[in-house]
């Protein structure tokens, strides 16, 4: 296999000292190290910078615990929580009657007046994209990343481009 | 030269005494409402958020305030928690748009006042940052400052928390591909201005 170059060694350096390149690429990158003091400086520097980075971190002060429980309790005391509460229960519960409502006149027709099949169907979907929109925030960020995992060199294409997406 | 191996996202005698993730039980008590599940939620998360918190804001009563404000939003919003991500992501998501919005706020708020001079947090009694000198901490930190809030934001959570480029993909909601970017060039201006600095950060601590 041809050795890298170093300006695509020093664009993969990053992804690789974090673990993330593929098993050969770091394998090829090692060996343009093995043979490139520059790079190998450069190397060392970033990982470096990583523990520097790293150690920076501090831990939360004594105390900032029970603060954040007070605080949690005097907001569910206040009656400005009740009114959220209710505006955020609201288009649930309206949801849930509509959804009663719904399978009553379809449990019930000779007692009812024919619902039609459209509205009923509209009613359930609804229903449906409500739970649905709740999973979809979750899981939306991720479509990019699973389409370029299934394409490795997708990713690789990328850093080397250096493009932000 | 070889790919750094993986590490445990916190090291010291406070993490052997809590879990890194929360018990599907203390979850479903956080959702009804119940403070001592947010304790324990904090007792599990809090040095974690505080640690991204400071990395974003470099200041010690902004990162309290910013910590206790995204464990609030988190009370309040536990129901909006699915399960279908791991809850630390979650609450990783919620700390670093929080974060992001009070480091602008904070900026706006710096404009007007210039005076004051960064605080610097107080190293903790840990014998893992003994390493590393209080000046040269602070120093770090300042010059993180330096770097635009996304990428400053990218590289905390990767250094400091040590996500996966997937993890930070899930938690700051962009392709790995953004992740990846952000955090080259976050780590070339940050390189760049460690040279440029007259403080000895390059100097073994």
């Amino acid at each position: 296999m041809s050795t890298m170059d170093c300006l695509t060694t020093q664009k993969l350096l990053s992804a690789m000292l974090d673990g993330e390149l593929p098993s050969d690429l770091t394998r090829s990158v090692e060996r343009h190290l093995n043979q490139c003091s520059r790079c190998t400086e450069e190397a060392e520097e970033l990982r470096f910078l990583s523990a520097i980075v790293r150690e920076a971190g501090t831990r939360a002060p004594v105390g900032l615990g029970a603060r954040i429980s007070c605080s949690a309790r005097d907001t569910q005391q206040s009656p400005a929580s009740w009114t959220a509460a209710l505006a955020a229960a609201w288009p649930r519960a309206a949801a849930v009657l509509v959804g009663a409502a719904s399978v009553a006149l379809i449990s019930f027709p000779l007692r009812s007046a024919p619902s039609s099949p459209v509205e009923t169907r509209t009613t359930f979907n609804l229903l449906a994209f409500e739970s649905q929109a709740e999973l979809d925030l979750a899981g939306s960020f991720g479509e990019d990343f699973q389409a370029l995992a299934r394409r490795p060199e997708g990713l690789l294409l990328h850093i080397l481009s250096g493009g932000e997406r | 030269m070889s790919p750094q191996p993986p590490r445990a996202r916190r090291t010291g005698a406070e993490e052997s005494t809590t879990s890194s993730e929360a018990s599907e039980d203390v979850l479903d008590r956080l959702r009804a409402g119940d403070i001592a599940a947010l304790d324990e939620i904090y007792r599990v998360y809090g040095d974690r958020i505080f640690g991204v918190c400071f990395g974003i804001l470099a200041n010690r009563a902004d990162a309290e305030d910013a910590t206790q404000e995204v464990f609030l939003r988190a009370f309040q919003q536990a129901v909006k928690f699915s399960g279908k991500s791991r809850y630390s992501t979650w609450l990783l998501r919620l700390a670093a748009n929080h974060t992001l919005n009070f480091a602008k706020a904070v900026k706006r708020r710096k404009r007007v006042s210039r005076a004051l001079p960064e605080d610097v947090a107080s190293p903790a009694p840990d014998p893992d940052h003994a390493v590393i000198g209080r000046e040269r901490r602070a120093a770090v930190v300042r010059l993180l400052q330096e770097l635009p809030p996304e990428q400053r934001l990218t590289l905390v959570l990767r250094e400091i928390e040590g996500l996966s480029y997937f993890e930070l993909s899930e938690v700051l909601g962009v392709p790995v591909g953004t992740v990846t970017s952000r955090l080259i060039r976050g780590r070339e201006k940050l390189r760049a201005l460690v040279t440029d600095s007259e403080s000895d950060l390059l100097a073994p601590g």
